[in-house]
C-alpha cells in the first residue's frame, strides 16, 4: 500500500485553499490515505475495455438562443456582500511576485 | 390534521372544510412546539408562511390557479436556494447568505400554492449520512432522539416523521434522501437523474445530485412528483421529456411484476433486523402476485469508492467559488488575499466538508487525474451496466436502504469510513442516475427501517405504483412516534 | 553564431455575441462596473452554465474559414485557479477536446510568397472580470462585468520565425475573424488581444529553445517590439550562458521591455475536468452544412480575385480587401461605373478614405454612397468635369448637396470644351502677358504652366485641361513661326 507523504498533504491543503491545525493535519491525512486507498482498490479492478461515463445520461446537449435578458436590480447582488462599494467588489491588496 | 394525508388534508381544502391558514397555523404550532429538541429546521418564517395561506384561501375561494397542492404546507432543505430567506446549505460560509432568486423547485411548488413554512436543517453542503455535520447542530431522531435521523436531509426527515411538516425537499446525491428516510420511517424518492431541475440547488457533486421530495405515503409523493418533474431550460442537465401522470397507475395490481433481489445485497453485513424486514416484505409482495428472481450486481463492492472518487473530485470543484468575494463569509481582517482565501475557507467549511474537498483536490491534481479520475468514470460505467443487465430479467430492484436502523449520535462521527459504509446500498443509484424510493417496512427496537425499491431510468411512476400497493397492504407508513401523535 | 527564432501565437477573439457564453446577460462594452454581471457570471451557488447556440455557430464558423476538423463532439472542462476576478474558482474552457483542430491559415509575406501557418486547435471559453490593482483605499477592486463573455482562442502551431510573420499572421486573423463577423476586432477595448510563445535556438538545431509566454498584447505594434525584445533577451542570455526560464512575462509598452509574472515552478495545476453541468457539445452535419452556406468570400480569396478580375495592384487589393465593408462598397461602386477599376480604387482609397478618417466615420456610415460616387466617377470618365472638379463635386455630394449629375448642372460645373471660347480666353491672356511670352521665347518653359493656370483661372476650372494644354501648344508654336 503506497502511503501519502506529509509534502502531498501539505501541498493539496495549498492547493484547496485549506490551513491545516495539528489536530486536522492528523485527521485529514489519514482522510486521503483512504482516498488513495480505495483509488487503489479501484485499480486493481479496472477494465479498460470500457468507455467512460460522466454522466448518468448523455442525450443531446442543451443550448439557449443568444438572446440578453437583462438584470434589472443588480444592487441585489451588490447587497451579498459589506465589501461592495463604489460599484466594485473589494478584495486585499494582491502583493505582485517580484520580476 | 397531522395526522392526514396531504390527498386527504388537499380534499379537505376543496371541501373548505379546513383552510390552508388553518392548516398552517396547525404547523407552525408543531414547529413551535417540536423543533426545539428535534432541530430540524434551520429557518422558520411564520409571517411569510400566514401570508402564502391566506393567498391559497383566496386561490381557492376564487377557484383561480388552484391546483391539488393548493394551501398544503412545505419545507425546503436548506439547500435549495430562496428568494429573500436564508439559504445556508447547513454551513457557516453561507450562513449569511440570503439569494437573490428562487430555485425551480422552489418556484414550481410556489406557484402550484404551496405553503413555504420554513427551511430544514442538513449536513453542510449535503455531506453525510447523520446530519451531525450541520453548522446549525445536529438534527434528533424523532423516533429516539439520542439516535441520528440520518443525512443528509436529515431535518426533512425527521419533521416530516414527527409530522411538524406534511412533507418536505430533499437532495439525494449518495443516499441523501433514501437513507434519512428510512431511518424516520418515511417515504423518501430520489428521482432518475435529470428529472428535477437542479437550478438553484446548490450543488455538491453535480452529476450524482438530485433533487427529490419525502412525505409519509408514496400517494402523497406521486401527487407532489407532478407538480416537480420537469424539463427546466436553466439546466443543461435536465431531461427534454415529457413527463406523465405519476398518480395515473398507483393502482395497478402487481401480479405481472418482476422483482430482483441482489445476492451481492444479502452477502453483505445486514443487521438481522433488517434482513428479517427484507424477508416480510418479499412475502407480502409474494402474496399479491409478485415473481421474485435472484439477481447479480457483481461490481456492488465497488460502488463505495467509485462513489467517493467522483462526488470529492466534483464537490472541491464546485466549492472552489466559495472564497469570501463575492457573498458569503468572509474572515475578519485578512492580511492579503491569501490570507483572506486561506482563512475565509477555513474558517468557513466544517471539518467533514474540507475533509471531501481535500480528498477531491487530491483526486483531481495534475499526476492523479489520468489514474483516478478517468479510471472512475470506467468503473461507473460498469456499475451502470450492472444495472442495465438486472432490468432485462427483472422490473425493479429490491433491497434494505440502509445496512443498519438510526445508530447513536456521534457514535460513527470519528470514523468516517464506516459512517460512508451507511450509504452502501443507496448509492449505485445515483452512479448510474437511476431513481429509488425507499418506503417504511418494519421496526427494529422501535427504529425504523426502510427498503429500497430501484428501477430503471424514468420508471418512477412504477416505483410509486409498487410502493402505493405495498402501503395498502402494511401500516407501517402510518405511525408515527409516540411523542409527536 | 545565427539565431533562429521560433513564435507561435495564442488569440483569443472576443465572440460577438449578444449575450454571454453561459448567461443571458449583455455583452456590450463600457457599462458601469458590475451592472453587467448576472447571478451565475458571478457564481452565487445553484447556478447552472447552459451554453449559447450562437457561440458554438461562430466557432464552427471559423473552423471551416481555415479548413480545420470541426469535433462533432467536443466538451467544456473546469480549469482551476484562485484570483478574485475568477468567481466560481474555475474557468470553464475546453480542454483535450477542443471544438476546433489542425486548421491552416494563408499569410503573404513582403516578398509576394504565401505560406500557411497551421493552427493547432481553437477552443471556446468563457472570459474572467477585471482586477483594478490600486486606488481603493490600498485594496484591489474587481469589475466582473467581462465575467463570462465568449472567447474563442486559437493557438498556432509554433511555426513563424519573425516580427513580420508574427504581425503577418495577426492581421491575417484580424481580416479574417471580421470578415467571419464573429469579432468585431477592437483590439483597445480587448476583443482581439495576443500571447506570444518565443523561442531562440541555433540556425540548424533541431529541437526547440525554451519558450517564454508574453501574455495579452493588445496591438499588433506590441507583438513586434514585445518580440524584438525577448529575442535579444533570450540571445543575451545565452551568450552569457544563463538559462532562459519557461515563464510567463509581460511586456510594458512604456519602457518596450518584458518582465517575469510568474515561473512555471509556481504554475497552479489547474486539475483540468469535465464540466459536469454541461453535456459534450454535438453539432450535427446539417448545422456545419448551415454554417458552411454562411461562409463569406475569404479575404485572402477575394484579395486574389481583385487582382485578377479587377486587375488591381497587390497593394491596392489589400487595402479595399481589409474589411469586407470596403470591398463590398468597392464593387457596388463598380456595378453603377463606366470608369476602370483602378480609377475606382484610388478614388475610394485617396479621397473616400481621407474624408472618413477626417470625419472619425466607418464606410458603413459614408454619407456618399456607391452609387453616387459611381455616377461622379461616370462623368469625370466621360470628361463632363475635370479631376479638379470632381473633388468639389464629392465634397458637395459629402454635404448632403444631392446627386452629383445634379450637383453639376446646378452649378454649371461642366468642362468647357468649346474650342473658340477656349481659343478667346487664350488671346486675351496673351494679349496681356507680353513679359511671359517673351520668357518663354527666351527658354523658361516653366511659363507653359503659369498660361495654362491663368486659363483654369478665367474658366473657373471648368477648362479640359488636356483640351488646354493642346490649344496653348498650337497658339504658342504660332507666335513662334
Amino acid at each position: 500500500m503506497t502511503e501519502i507523504k506529509e509534502t502531498t498533504v501539505r501541498k493539496i491543503a495549498h492547493a484547496a485553499r485549506i490551513n491545516l491545525s495539528d489536530e486536522e493535519f492528523h485527521s485529514y491525512s489519514e482522510a486521503l490515505q483512504n482516498m488513495f486507498n480505495l483509488a487503489e482498490q479501484l485499480e486493481r479492478e479496472d477494465s479498460l475495455g470500457i468507455s467512460q461515463m460522466a454522466h448518468p445520461f448523455e442525450p443531446a446537449s442543451l443550448t439557449r438562443d443568444d438572446v440578453v435578458h437583462p438584470e434589472k436590480d443588480v444592487d441585489k447582488f451588490h447587497r451579498l456582500t459589506p465589501y461592495f462599494s463604489q460599484g466594485f467588489y473589494e478584495v486585499p491588496a494582491i502583493i505582485e511576485e517580484p520580476s | 390534521m397531522h395526522k392526514k394525508s396531504i390527498v386527504e388534508l388537499s380534499a379537505s381544502l376543496a371541501k373548505a372544510e379546513i383552510s390552508s391558514v388553518e392548516l398552517t397555523q396547525h404547523y407552525l404550532k408543531r414547529i413551535k412546539q417540536y423543533n426545539k429538541n428535534l432541530n430540524a429546521f434551520i429557518t422558520v418564517i411564520e409571517e411569510q408562511a400566514m401570508q402564502q395561506a391566506r393567498l391559497a384561501d383566496q386561490r381557492r375561494a376564487k377557484q383561480e390557479y388552484v391546483t391539488p397542492l393548493t394551501g398544503i404546507p412545505i419545507a425546503h432543505k436548506d439547500i435549495f436556494s430562496t428568494k429573500d430567506v436564508l439559504t445556508s446549505c447547513g454551513s457557516r460560509m453561507l450562513s449569511n447568505y440570503i439569494p437573490p432568486y428562487n430555485a425551480s423547485i422552489v418556484e414550481k411548488l410556489q406557484d402550484a400554492g404551496m405553503v413555504l413554512l420554513g427551511k430544514t436543517n442538513m449536513d453542510e453542503f449535503a455531506m453525510g449520512s447523520s446530519n451531525e455535520n450541520s453548522y446549525y447542530g445536529s438534527v434528533r431522531n424523532p423516533w429516539n432522539p439520542d439516535y441520528v435521523p440520518g443525512g443528509s436531509s436529515g431535518g426533512s426527515a425527521a419533521a416530516v416523521a414527527s409530522r411538524i411538516i406534511p412533507c418536505a425537499t430533499g437532495t439525494d446525491t449518495g443516499g441523501s434522501i433514501r437513507q434519512p428516510a428510512s431511518l424516520c420511517g418515511i417515504t423518501g424518492l430520489k428521482p432518475t437523474y435529470g428529472r428535477l431541475s437542479r437550478h438553484g440547488m446548490i450543488a455538491y457533486a453535480s452529476s450524482l445530485d438530485s433533487g427529490g421530495i419525502l412525505t409519509g405515503n408514496a400517494e402523497d409523493t406521486a401527487l407532489l412528483f407532478n407538480y416537480l418533474a420537469c424539463f427546466d431550460p436553466k439546466d443543461s442537465t435536465s431531461i427534454q421529456q415529457p413527463t406523465p401522470d405519476y398518480t395515473a397507475k398507483l393502482n395497478q395490481p402487481l401480479d405481472k411484476l418482476r422483482i430482483g433481489i441482489p445476492t451481492e445485497y444479502l452477502a453483505h453485513d445486514l443487521n438481522p433486523d433488517v434482513l428479517n424486514a427484507l424477508e416480510q416484505a418479499k412475502s407480502i409482495f409474494l402474496s399479491m402476485g409478485v415473481t421474485f428472481k435472484s439477481i447479480s450486481l457483481p461490481h456492488t463492492h465497488l460502488a463505495i469508492p467509485v462513489y467517493y472518487l467522483v462526488s470529492c473530485a466534483e464537490c472541491a470543484s464546485n466549492l472552489a467559488r466559495y472564497d469570501g468575494v463575492r457573498y458569503g463569509y468572509r474572515c475578519k481582517h485578512p492580511k492579503d488575499l491569501t490570507d483572506l482565501y486561506f482563512r475565509s475557507r477555513s474558517e468557513g467549511f466544517g471539518s467533514e466538508v474540507k475533509r471531501r474537498i481535500l480528498a477531491g483536490t487530491y483526486t483531481l491534481s495534475g499526476s492523479s487525474y489520468d489514474t483516478h479520475y478517468r479510471r472512475v468514470k470506467r468503473m461507473r460505467h460498469v456499475i451502470s451496466n450492472d444495472y442495465q443487465n438486472a432490468f432485462k430479467e427483472v422490473d425493479v430492484i429490491l433491497g434494505p436502504t440502509a445496512p443498519t436502523p438510526a445508530f447513536r449520535l456521534g457514535e460513527k462521527l470519528k470514523d468516517p469510513i464506516t459512517m460512508y459504509l451507511s450509504d452502501i446500498f443507496t448509492v449505485s443509484n445515483n452512479l448510474a442516475g437511476v431513481p429509488g424510493i425507499s418506503i417504511p417496512a418494519g421496526f427494529s427496537s422501535n427504529l425504523p427501517i426502510g427498503i429500497q425499491i430501484t428501477g430503471n431510468h424514468f420508471t418512477e411512476a412504477k416505483l410509486l405504483n409498487i410502493a402505493h400497493q405495498f402501503q395498502q397492504q402494511t401500516d407501517w407508513h402510518k405511525r408515527i412516534p409516540e411523542q409527536f401523535a | 553564431m545565427a539565431w533562429e527564432t521560433t513564435i507561435g501565437l495564442e488569440v483569443h477573439i472576443q465572440l460577438k455575441t449578444n449575450s454571454k457564453l453561459f448567461s443571458t446577460a449583455s455583452t456590450v462594452y463600457g457599462a458601469d462596473p458590475n451592472t453587467q454581471a448576472c447571478s451565475l457570471d458571478l457564481g452565487l451557488p445553484g447556478l447552472l452554465p447552459v451554453a449559447n447556440q450562437k457561440a458554438i455557430d461562430m466557432a464552427v464558423r471559423f473552423g471551416l474559414s481555415v479548413a480545420a476538423n470541426i469535433d462533432q463532439c467536443s466538451f467544456f472542462s473546469r480549469k482551476h485557479y484562485w484570483y478574485p476576478d475568477l468567481p466560481k474558482g474555475y474557468q470553464i474552457t475546453q480542454h483535450s477536446r477542443p471544438i476546433i483542430k489542425n486548421g491552416q491559415l494563408p499569410i503573404s509575406l513582403s516578398n509576394g510568397e504565401t505560406r500557411f501557418i497551421n493552427i493547432e486547435r481553437a477552443h471556446l471559453e468563457e472570459d474572467a472580470g477585471k482586477l483594478l490593482h490600486h486606488g481603493f483605499h490600498g485594496n484591489a477592486a474587481v469589475d466582473f462585468n467581462r465575467a463570462g463573455t465568449a472567447l474563442l482562442e486559437i493557438v498556432s502551431a509554433p511555426e513563424l520565425h519573425s516580427p513580420e510573420e508574427a504581425v503577418a499572421y495577426l492581421k491575417t486573423l484580424h481580416r479574417l475573424v471580421r470578415y467571419l463577423d464573429i469579432c468585431d476586432g477592437n483590439m483597445q477595448e480587448g476583443s482581439f488581444r495576443c500571447d506570444v510563445n518565443v523561442s531562440i535556438r541555433p540556425t540548424g538545431q533541431t529541437e526547440l529553445g525554451t519558450r517564454t509566454e508574453t501574455k495579452n498584447l493588445n496591438s499588433f505594434r506590441f507583438v513586434e517590439r514585445a518580440i524584438i525584445y525577448e529575442v535579444q533577451r533570450q540571445i543575451a542570455l545565452t551568450k552569457q550562458n544563463e538559462p532562459i526560464h519557461q515563464e510567463t512575462r509581460l511586456f510594458n509598452p512604456d519602457t518596450g521591455k518584458t518582465y517575469t509574472l510568474r515561473s512555471k515552478e509556481d504554475a497552479e495545476d489547474y486539475a483540468y475536468f469535465p464540466d459536469p453541468d454541461l453535456l459534450p457539445i454535438t453539432i450535427t452535419d446539417s448545422s456545419i452544412a448551415q454554417e458552411k452556406e454562411k461562409l463569406p468570400e475569404l479575404p485572402w480569396v477575394k484579395q486574389a480575385r481583385f487582382i485578377k478580375d479587377h486587375h488591381l495592384n497587390p497593394d491596392d487589393a489589400q487595402i479595399l480587401t481589409a474589411q469586407r465593408a470596403t470591398a463590398d462598397y468597392f464593387e457596388e461602386t463598380l456595378q453603377y461605373c463606366q470608369a476602370d477599376e483602378q480609377l475606382v480604387a484610388h478614388w475610394i482609397i485617396g479621397e473616400l478614405f481621407a474624408a472618413l478618417h477626417k470625419a472619425h466615420l466607418s464606410i458603413n456610415n459614408s454619407p456618399i454612397n456607391p452609387q453616387q460616387l459611381a455616377k461622379l466617377l461616370n462623368r469625370l470618365h466621360d470628361t463632363t468635369i475635370s479631376n479638379k472638379i470632381a473633388k468639389i463635386v464629392f465634397e458637395a455630394v459629402w454635404n448632403g448637396k444631392g446627386d452629383p449629375d445634379a450637383i453639376i448642372e446646378e452649378k454649371g460645373l461642366q468642362q468647357i470644351t468649346d474650342n473658340s471660347l477656349l481659343e478667346r480666353c487664350i488671346n486675351e491672356l496673351f494679349a496681356r502677358s507680353e513679359p511671359q511670352i517673351a520668357e518663354y521665347k527666351a527658354g523658361n518653359k516653366k511659363v507653359f504652366t503659369y498660361f495654362v493656370g491663368q486659363i483654369m483661372k478665367a474658366t473657373q476650372g471648368k477648362a479640359n485641361p488636356a483640351q488646354v494644354n493642346l490649344l496653348l501648344r498650337e497658339k504658342l508654336r504660332e507666335l513662334y513661326t
